[in-house]
């Protein structure tokens, strides 16, 4: 293992991106923050500028005004970089996409049309426990590379 | 001044029962590395179908609230599927089920994935051909479904046997063959008066 893989596995940066979401999701990730799951003893660390993180954690539907701008934060990340879609609404649309047709008339989204998705968190919301699995994998696929 | 001692004592008290909380357990639970924190009773997660008394009424699709059941009707048989991804966990289909909780959502909460349509619940149910023109038209256990309930219906009305009999002939034609065949096969209710 290089020592560069060492250092980004162990110490991973997430950028928490809420497009349009209920805060459903937003609290169960705040939850997975907590001493309850205290993820910073693994290393994950909650960062609030793009530019520093190595995983964005996507939340919501993605309206039709927040596609443009989480274009632009996922371009101002470094690579290697992941990005892990938590909820129903990121992964698919959930309750907003009723008909696939005819969506809510802001949705702009899923997630993974505006920008690669690495791993998917379907629930509404999910566990905590389910989010850090998610971002375990998004380690595992996107950044444990050299 | 003694109510103040007093106030200032229970404060204290309270201050170091607070910090030596965390002496006696530790309230971070190790998930990645060990057991998660426990799943309460009523936690809604990955609906699971039950082979045996699901009858493939499709009323779980179509009161789905977020359209994440689907259903296709090919080569005799109907496969329902549940995608998980776009599940929001609301139960509306158990609660619909008229067989009882045919579907149930369990407590498996652990459906992360990196493709989006691979995590999913299915079923798939045998359906019911029709003897006139060969083209498939209703689940069977819906058919045998529908027929228990109207025996219970019926109860002991004087007009139980012939019902029963004209029931059971109806439901080996399509609705179309049955319109079609109805005075071959005597179906018309003129006969009840
Ligand atoms: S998936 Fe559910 S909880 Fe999460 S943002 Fe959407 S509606 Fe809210
Ligand atoms: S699960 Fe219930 S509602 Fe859904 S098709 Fe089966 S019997 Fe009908
Ligand atoms: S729990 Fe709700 S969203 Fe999920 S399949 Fe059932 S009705 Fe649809």
């Amino acid at each position: 293992m290089g020592w560069k893989k060492w250092a980004r596995t162990r110490s991973p940066w997430i950028f928490h991106a809420h497009c349009g979401g209920c805060n459903g999701c937003d609290i169960e990730i705040a939850a997975a923050l907590t001493p309850r799951y205290d993820v910073e003893r693994i290393g994950i660390v909650l960062t609030n500028n793009p530019r520093y993180a190595d995983i964005m954690v996507v939340t919501g539907i993605v309206p039709k005004a927040m596609v443009p701008v989480i274009k632009r934060v996922y371009n101002q990340m470094t690579d290697p970089k992941g990005v892990v879609a938590v909820g129903a609404c990121a992964t698919t649309g959930g309750v907003f996409l009723k008909d696939d047709d005819n969506p809510t008339y802001t949705f702009g989204g899923p997630v993974d049309k505006a920008i690669p998705v690495d791993v998917y968190v379907p629930g509404c919301p999910p566990k905590p426990e389910a989010i850090i699995v998610g971002i375990a994998q998004c380690i595992q696929k996107a950044l444990a590379k050299d | 001044m003694i109510k103040m001692k007093e106030r200032r004592v229970g404060a204290l008290r309270k201050l170091l029962k607070v910090s030596l909380t965390g002496l006696k357990k530790c309230v971070t639970v190790d998930f990645p590395f060990g057991p998660p924190a426990f799943v309460a009773p009523i936690f809604r997660g990955q609906p699971e179908y039950d082979e045996e008394k699901c009858m493939g009424c499709v009323a779980c699709s179509m009161q789905c609230s977020a359209s994440a059941i689907k259903y296709v009707d090919e080569d005799g048989k109907r496969v329902l599927t549940v995608y998980l991804s776009r599940c929001i966990y609301c139960g509306r289909c158990q609660l619909i089920c008229p067989q009882d909780e045919a579907i149930k959502l369990s407590q498996n909460w652990n459906l992360v994935t990196d493709k989006v349509d691979s995590v999913v619940s299915t079923i798939t149910i045998d359906l019911r051909k029709c003897e006139n023109c060969g083209t498939y038209f209703m689940p069977d256990k819906q058919v045998g479904a529908i027929i228990d309930r109207i025996k219970e219906k019926l109860e002991d009305s004087a007009l139980k046997e012939q019902i029963l009999h004209d029931v059971e002939l109806a439901s080996h034609y399509c609705p179309d063959c049955r319109k079609k065949l109805a005075i071959k096969l005597n179906l018309h209710t003129r006969k009840y008066v």
